[in-house]
């Protein structure tokens, strides 16, 4: 066996044209060799399409490629030893895949005091990209709380998932952790979460349960898109949040939200405009809305009756309607006059 | 200026067609004829070859002396040369640097030992041989297949972010040239 091969001795151009020839998986595990390996990958690395992290079931962080996609599993067999704490030591897999779902690589080694956030930094680092998606699954309340708000902490994301069944304390330690650009979609969440200190700041709001959110605190997200899901707001409190928005104090950016009423609850449309100069629009319309990613259609159509209200040059139109007489669903759509 | 060779003159290849021939000598004094077509894969030789005004007529009455490269790997080079001096160009140059495949007669030429590897990949690059020098990154680039971090640590000779910080600073602290 000849002796190694001095890759670090080549001129740099010469340098930067080898590593053009390394698969992103190999220019990812030679990037760690040395912060001067990890120098000249990041010049040559082509920047994925999607970088994205699972907390589901395994710790994963996933890139996509042109025409495949790769996967780092970590510590799997470290978690089997101790299932309450988030390892930062272990085997970790690299898979990679080909377009049609066929695994076209695999290998597996030892990382030692290498933590899964220092693997999600020096990937985003290395091909100079935020996250795109984090997914959190019920997994993640098998693990100390502090280990989590350590694992995610000050996070730039642009889109994160929250599944079902997470205890609000793992939830509301996320959700104070990161900073979410585009969409937060959350499912359940309880009356116990404290919002002090969460920011609604992302393009698209997803709530399945609003319960634990007032009118007040709807009134001050900073999203273009807000789907509460159920909520239990009063006529009075729908009827305060529209004259909230009358008075042009909040939430410039808002076009689209929408919310029912839980079974049971009617919203009388005479009573959330109570006192608000509406205009009823008895003709179909269609409005355009940005759209934050191709799942929300770029148009809304607003079926008769709706009622305008109007904010500077800003239409606001409100429909509401009962659904078999025994729940409420609640639109308002925001555009230019 | 004349060059008296002191070694014999390699013949690497069989020329064909009349071509118009050229004469390298190594560093070490090595003398090599090489084609035109051969030898134009070459920016750097060909460059010479045009500035020094060569001909048909003259070319083999002035050999071109290459001082950065020995004759080892100059007879590697005029080898590589002569086989592909009729390739066509590869037409999709980022796709194909993924994708191609060493071809065997290639993957035998460069089946050498690390060092030499090295010296011949320096002399490529001194040489400008795009081709030969995306066959070596190729065979470079395929000893990292599938291997651990810190296996390519070894098989690069890679050293970590606490030798390289005591290099700099054994060579920060030893005297300057002046003493």
């Amino acid at each position: 066996m000849s002796k190694s091969f001095p890759l670090l001795r080549l001129p740099h151009l010469a340098l930067l044209h080898v590593l053009r020839f390394f698969s992103t998986a190999d220019l990812v595990d030679i990037s760690l060799c040395s912060k001067v390996t990890k120098y000249f990958v990041k010049r040559v690395i082509k920047k994925p399409r999607k970088l994205q992290f699972f907390i589901d079931g395994e710790f994963q962080i996933w890139i996509s490629l042109r025409r495949s996609q790769i996967i780092w599993t970590f510590y799997y067999d470290e978690l089997k030893e101790n299932p309450h704490r988030i390892p930062s030591s272990g085997i970790v897999k690299v898979t990679k895949w080909s377009g049609w779902g066929v695994k076209t690589m695999e290998k597996n080694y030892q990382m030692n005091d290498f933590g899964i956030r220092n693997w999600m930094d020096h990937i985003a680092k290395l091909f100079n990209l935020l996250l795109n998606d984090l997914t959190i699954r019920d997994f993640v309340k098998m693990f100390e709380i502090q280990d989590v708000r350590n694992l995610v902490d000050g996070l730039k994301i642009q889109n994160v998932r929250i599944g079902y069944f997470i205890p609000d304390s793992y939830v509301q330690t996320i959700l104070e952790s990161v900073q979410i650009s585009k969409i937060l979609v959350l499912p359940s969440t309880s009356r116990l979460m404290s919002l002090e200190n969460i920011k609604f700041n992302m393009e698209e709001l997803k709530l399945e349960l609003s319960h634990f959110l007032t009118i007040d605190h709807v009134s001050n997200m900073n999203c273009r898109f807000i789907d509460l899901g159920y909520s239990n707001f009063e006529d009075s409190q729908l009827n305060s949040f529209l004259k909230s928005w009358m008075t042009g104090e909040w939430n410039r950016e808002l076009e689209v939200l929408r919310t029912r009423s839980e079974e049971g609850k009617i919203w009388i449309t005479e009573r959330v405009l109570n006192g608000l100069d509406a205009r009823k629009v008895t003709a179909e319309r269609t409005i355009r809305i940005k759209s934050v990613n191709r799942s929300i259609g770029k148009e809304v159509k607003l079926t008769p009756p709706s009622w305008d209200i109007h904010r500077e040059n800003t239409i606001g139109s409100v429909i509401i309607r009962s659904i078999d007489d025994i729940q409420s669903c609640f639109l308002f759509c925001v555009w230019p006059e | 200026m004349s060059v008296e060779p002191e070694v014999p003159i390699v013949q690497v290849e069989e020329v064909r067609e009349n071509p118009v021939l050229y004469k390298i000598i190594s560093s070490d004094n090595h003398v090599f004829t090489i084609s035109e077509h051969a030898v134009k894969l070459s920016k750097t030789l060909w460059d010479l070859i045009t500035n020094l005004g060569l001909t048909a007529e003259n070319a083999l009455d002035n050999p071109i002396p290459v001082e950065n490269v020995n004759g080892k790997n100059m007879e590697t080079i005029v080898q590589f040369c002569e086989r592909h001096k009729y390739d066509e160009e590869e037409p999709e140059y980022t796709n194909y640097i993924r994708e191609f495949v060493l071809p065997e007669w290639d993957r035998q030429l460069l089946s050498i030992d690390n060092e030499e590897l090295f010296q011949l990949i320096l002399a490529t690059n001194y040489l400008d041989i795009q081709k030969l020098m995306d066959y070596c990154c190729r065979v470079i680039g395929d000893m990292a297949k599938d291997k651990t971090p810190e296996e390519l640590r070894i098989i690069y000779g890679i050293p970590t972010d606490a030798e390289d910080d005591a290099l700099e600073r054994s060579a920060s602290d030893s005297p300057g040239p002046s003493g």
